[in-house]
């Protein structure tokens, strides 16, 4: 910010406006500061500017000297610009445990991945509402997070009993209890099933058959197209054969109509440009 | 039909075979479990399961219901002179096993099958050597992780243990499915441990190398199953076996009736509103379609097997909640594992082959 010097200026200023004529009479006070002028400058400054003791700027120094061509330097050059020391201005890899807990978790049980997960969280610290004691959480379903949690609770406490437990014999206690409590899950909703059935319920049709109904839709619509372009896959194979014949490329060519249902178009014009 | 009569327990019989012809009203007893006796009138009750008043209600009271009930209907069904013949029904299986496709004497097959699951579940119950407390369950249990390992009670005999091992891999392996199965189930119901025979029914029935045509091959066993009945459901599915596949062949005689009747009327007329029907009954078989999830469930389940119980446990609410509370299920369960009498399972093991046949 800009000093600001103009109240010590004031008698400067209102003899310089007299003078001119932007004002027309004295102010009261004006031949009082006058005889009586302020002795101390009350403007703020830096300590160091003040005392002359900061050393200079080693940027500055880059300028005014005299190269040997006889210019003078007076501006940094593209090299001077450069950012020298990146890693100050670079934003720091987090690293954390969990991560690679998670990591190899899912590497060894990727079907986890496919169970539906909700990632909005109300507040952000749902976290503090789980004690992980325990596996199995009131507020938070089983999942590869429960076996991420529960692994580090064991470690932390292991340490606290004076009995530490290495990082891969915590992650296995907490995996097999993972394990006991799905097959759990998994029981009760085959039990459940059977039960409701034993007891007059009826399924319909359940959500993985609805999908399959509505992928049903979409092949339909393709398998028509499919057939079209067989034919004319075919067509244009035999007329390649007709012409170019017993030649090998034509071997390699023979793939099935799911791999290149959708190439056939350039496929055929490959064929013609080889007539 | 199962074959633990008397004769195989030993100390513990079932149901005692009343001559019913003889005289009709007074039928059936509640049988005494010498274990239950001994834990009514003993302070600490059933040693690590039971508490005395808890004994004194499933069973002693429990049952005499049950026994009241059954014989009530039974002299009904006898007074209207319909349902079960008196000749046959001097036994609990008998009863069930006749009663079970017949809805009006739904009655007596509930109580029929609710005494015997019951006392199959009590008979092959024994008193843990060391007396603990009951823990009442709190709320916290709900979240506790079952026990892994740290189990008491495998069984010892060297049969059984194999049979076990090779059925469902080890006996930890075993001792969760069971529990699991128990602790799933969410009103009455028990959990069995079966013996599965090889073949089904209607292959033994149709087998061409009988010796005689009227007998029906005995079922050979090589295999164990878990299996889950709920509220009065009985085990056996050679008694309750193919329902759904009854509804088929039923079905599939509609048509042939339907078919039959289109060729008598087209040398009449045309036939026309005949054909319509049958086509509607055949466009409901889509050739096409894979076949529902019910269908592959059907195919793959112990439909008419002959299967042999060998354990029961009951997971009724009605057995833990007055000792262990809302929230002791699966305190319940442990302790029932532990209270397992593996004596009385050997003693039920029928003979095992090992021959290997495709299951179907």
């Amino acid at each position: 910010m800009k000093i600001q010097t103009k109240a010590t200026t004031v008698l400067e200023r209102t003899s310089h406006y007299l003078k001119v004529g932007v004002l027309k009479q004295k102010p009261a006070w004006y031949d009082v500061v006058g005889a009586y002028p302020p002795h101390t400058d009350l403007t703020k400054k830096a300590k160091v500017l003040d005392l002359q003791a900061q050393r200079p700027d080693p940027y500055t120094s880059l300028f005014g000297t005299r190269n040997n061509d006889g210019t003078i330097k007076t501006r940094p050059s593209p090299e001077d610009r450069l950012q020298k020391n990146n890693s100050i201005s670079r934003i720091p890899k987090l690293e954390f445990l969990e991560d690679e807990l998670r990591d190899v978790f899912y590497h060894q049980h990727p079907w986890e991945f496919s169970r539906p997960k909700t990632l909005i969280e109300n507040k952000g610290d749902e976290f503090k509402e789980c004690d992980w004691s325990h596996m199995l959480q009131f507020n938070k379903p089983l999942d590869g997070e429960s076996v991420v949690q529960r692994t580090l609770w064991l470690l932390a406490e292991s340490k606290k009993q004076g009995k530490p437990k290495s990082l891969f014999e915590a992650y296995d206690k907490a995996r097999f209890e993972f394990y006991r409590l799905r097959m759990e899950e998994e029981m009760n909703s085959a039990v459940s099933k059977e039960e409701s059935t034993m007891y007059g319920a009826v399924f319909p049709s359940s959500n993985v058959e609805w999908g399959v109904q509505k992928e049903q839709e979409f092949i339909d619509v393709w398998a028509k197209v499919a057939q079209d372009k067989t034919k004319v896959a075919m067509a244009n194979r035999s007329r390649g054969t007709n012409t170019a014949a017993g030649s090998e490329e034509d071997k390699g060519s023979e793939t099935s109509i799911w791999e290149n249902s959708f190439e056939i178009g350039g496929e055929a014009e490959a064929t013609e440009e080889k007539k | 039909m199962y074959r633990i009569g008397s004769r195989r327990l030993g100390k513990s019989s079932l149901l005692p075979r009343v001559n019913l012809s003889a005289q009709r009203n007074v039928s059936f007893k509640l049988p005494s479990i010498l274990t239950l006796e001994n834990a009514k009138n003993k302070q600490e009750g059933f040693n690590g399961l039971f508490s005395a008043s808890t004994v004194n209600e499933l069973w002693f009271k429990r049952g005499q219901e049950l026994v009241q009930g059954l014989n009530q209907s039974l002299e009904q069904s006898y007074a209207s002179n319909e349902g079960v013949s008196s000749a046959e029904s001097n036994n609990l299986q008998d009863i069930i096993a006749q009663t079970i496709h017949k809805p009006e004497l739904y009655g007596i097959y509930c109580y029929a099958s609710f005494l015997y699951n019951l006392q199959f579940f009590l008979e092959s119950l024994k008193e843990s050597a060391v007396s603990k407390p009951l823990h009442y369950g709190q709320p916290s249990d709900l979240l506790k992780t079952p026990q892994i390992d740290g189990f008491g009670n495998e069984p010892k005999d060297e049969k059984l243990r194999e049979w076990i091992i090779d059925s469902f891999g080890s006996i930890v392996e075993f001792r969760t499915l069971i529990l699991n199965s128990a602790k799933a189930i969410k009103g009455d119901g028990l959990v069995w441990l079966v013996a599965e025979s090889n073949l089904s029914q209607s292959v033994l029935k149709n087998s061409p190398n009988l010796a005689d045509p009227g007998q029906s091959k005995k079922p050979i066993y090589n295999k164990l199953a878990v299996v889950n009945t709920y509220n009065a459901g009985v085990v056996d599915d050679s008694i309750r076996s193919g329902q759904v596949q009854r509804l088929k062949q039923q079905k599939e005689a509609k048509i042939a009736a339907l078919k039959s009747k289109q060729a008598e009327r087209e040398s009449i007329e045309s036939g026309e509103t005949v054909a319509k029907e049958i086509e509607e009954l055949q466009n409901q078989v889509d050739e096409l379609t894979l076949g529902s999830v019910e269908d592959a469930e059907f195919a793959n389940l112990f439909t008419d097997k002959t299967l042999l119980p060998l354990l029961a446990v009951d997971a009724s609410p009605r057995n833990y909640l007055l000792d262990y509370g809302v929230f002791g299920k699966q305190q319940y369960l442990d302790n029932v594992w532990e209270s397992i009498d593996w004596d009385v399972v050997t003693r039920r093991l029928p003979d095992r082959t090992k021959q290997f046949i495709n299951t179907f």
